[in-house]
């Protein structure tokens, strides 16, 4: 039995513990927003948050996320209106949409560290991430949309707490 | 823990049962594709668009494309494939424009192959120009009737009624479509001739063709509930992964040996495919009570194959080939005549000539390849995101061994096309 928390809630979980968690997310969790592209983390699809930081899920085994905090597109925020996805909406970005799980939680994982990210930071970290759609130049603008946000949210709260 | 209870259950059935020859269908192809099989009747479908097609209860259908709702909510019948060209946003755009819809009320369904919707193949950029017509006057027909039962409502001339944004305008006094529907529940519908001839909106009074409108495949995918192929469930399925032979075609299983797969927990059994089709020669299918089970027991599976005919076809090979035939003036296809061509090569002053050739590439769509299939109260479901239902369709029935009749292909988001979900060979089968 794994015992992690997932969205915010606390789960347990009886797989096999080579199980990558990509798996145990989709089939046995029906949590199916998080994508299966290659496999062998080099594509991005697969990616969630562990403890806050962007992880392949597809090459994470499920011993390794024992006690760990997790998030998937489905926990970003209720209702799908996280400043990442709302500035993902706003530019439109997704075309067939099959990357685009991966590709925000990314996101939102470069905009902790990178809160007011340039072209080449976003190239830096995103690139890993595989759209074959070339939704790229999108990400990009959405990216810059998203930290902006973000960062006037933040702004808010201090101003708000001062 | 009821949750946990039910995913306990689940793989103690997925570990005990084996399914039957004539249970399953198979459904895969490539490197890195997977398929699921349904194992038992008595599962619960977990997929989400099964039961799509119908209109609302209450709705009105003025043509198979397209129906209003009591609640205003406008349904936009999708035989296309969505793949990221948001083709069903394009082609609802059509109607939703000419009948004077409010964009913020209009949803699709991507239908499933019932034969009444004609040839289903999206490919060639031909969607939308080859809709257009029949989109319109789609369109036309739900305005004429909005329009007709909206102005008797009101107690106005129809003439003195304009619609606009999902409602039917007479002065200061107007009507929602829904409400249309809901009071006067209009049943008229339109043959092809009737439809033809109704009168269209200029291109001047367009209000959502050429203009920036919001997809409406959008949303879905930035929040996880966008449903792909891959995506589809059935209580109790099991897995499978081809095991594909050195040769497209022309290959034979010499022998398997499974002692490394067996090994692997959660693996069942492996299967070598007889498929009457042709689709799927010398394709070993690996199940498994799980995807990772069913990824690990192929790679551990230790097939010998008889290869094909072209097992040392080169890539130089290809392209010399297309060399000769390009060389061959017997050989070929004219695409498009041009006979001032030769006339103006005959008195150019100077002839530049120069061969661009392109290499051999695999599509890589993201989503791998994949299929899930049931026999279902007589039917095969078999449920996938595919470009050209029309082709492959017969292909399943004949690998199958049923009439096409007894098969119904199910719609779902691509996670790329790109022409390779054209052919359906992951689709085949093999039962």
């Amino acid at each position: 039995m794994i015992t992690f928390k997932l969205n915010g809630r606390d789960v347990s979980i009886d797989v096999p513990e080579d199980t990558p968690l990509l798996w145990a997310l989709r089939d046995d969790l029906d949590l199916t927003g998080t994508k299966f592209g290659c496999g062998v983390g080099q594509c991005g699809a697969c990616t969630v948050l562990v403890g806050g930081r962007a992880t392949r899920s597809c090459i994470t085994p499920m011993s390794s996320i024992e006690g760990a905090d997790i998030t998937t597109i489905e926990g970003l925020d209720p209702q799908g209106q996280h400043p990442v996805q709302e500035a993902w909406k706003d530019i439109q970005v997704p075309q067939c949409g099959y990357c685009q799980s991966g590709q925000i939680m990314q996101a939102v994982s470069l905009l902790k560290d990178y809160p007011d990210p340039t072209d080449e930071e976003i190239d830096g970290v995103m690139g890993g991430s595989l759209c074959r759609c070339m939704t790229y130049v999108r990400i990009r603008k959405a990216i810059k949309k998203a930290a902006a946000a973000l960062r006037a949210q933040t702004s808010g709260k201090e101003t708000s707490h001062g | 823990m009821g949750k946990l209870e039910r995913i306990a259950a689940r793989q103690d059935r997925a570990a005990g049962l084996g399914p039957t020859r004539r249970g399953f269908l198979l459904t895969a192809a490539g490197s890195a594709f997977l398929f699921g099989f349904a194992r038992s009747a008595k599962a619960a479908p977990v997929f989400p668009q099964a039961a799509a097609n119908l209109p609302e209860a209450g709705a009105f259908e003025p043509t198979l494309w397209c129906s209003i709702a009591p609640d205003g909510w406008v349904n936009i019948n999708i035989i296309r494939a969505e793949m990221g060209q948001h083709i069903g946003t394009a082609l609802a755009r059509i109607i939703a424009d000419e009948m004077e819809a409010d964009w913020d009320k209009v949803r699709i369904t991507y239908v499933d192959t019932d034969p009444k919707w004609g040839l289903m193949v999206t490919g060639g950029s031909w969607s939308v120009w080859m809709t257009w017509d029949q989109f319109r006057q789609a369109g036309a027909a739900a305005r004429t009737v909005m329009v007709a039962e909206g102005a008797k409502l009101l107690g106005v001339d129809p003439a003195a009624c304009v619609a606009r944004n999902g409602q039917v305008i007479a002065g200061k006094r107007s009507i929602a479509y829904g409400d249309i529907v809901s009071r006067a529940h209009p049943t008229r519908s339109f043959t092809p001739e009737e439809m033809a001839k109704l009168p269209l909106k200029p291109a001047s009074e367009r209000r959502l063709i050429g203009k920036q409108v919001r997809a409406l495949d959008i949303p879905a995918k930035t929040d996880g509930t966008a449903v792909y192929g891959i995506d589809a469930k059935l209580e109790g399925m099991v897995y499978a992964r081809p095991k594909l032979p050195p040769t497209r075609y022309g290959a034979k299983v010499v022998s398997v040996d499974e002692t490394e797969a067996r090994k692997v927990k959660g693996y069942i059994r492996h299967i070598v495919l007889e498929d009457p089709s042709g689709t799927v020669p010398g394709w070993v299918a690996v199940l498994a009570s799980s995807y990772p089970a069913a990824i690990r027991a192929t790679d551990a599976l230790k097939v010998t194959w008889e290869a094909g005919p072209t097992a040392h076809v080169s890539e130089h090979d290809i392209i010399e080939h297309g060399r000769a035939q390009i060389a061959n003036k017997e050989g070929g296809s004219c695409v498009f005549n041009d006979p001032g061509v030769d006339e103006a090569f005959a008195h150019a002053d100077k002839i530049v000539e120069h061969t661009y050739t392109c290499s051999s590439v695999l599509h890589y769509q993201l989503e791998p390849l994949n299929a899930l299939a049931r026999l279902h109260e007589g039917k095969w479901e078999v449920h996938c995101g595919n470009q050209w239902q029309s082709l492959f369709l017969p292909v399943i029935a004949k690998a199958l061994g049923v009439p096409e009749t007894d098969v119904v292909m199910r719609s779902y988001m691509l996670g790329g096309g790109f022409g390779r979900r054209l052919n359906g060979d992951y689709a085949v089968p093999a039962a």
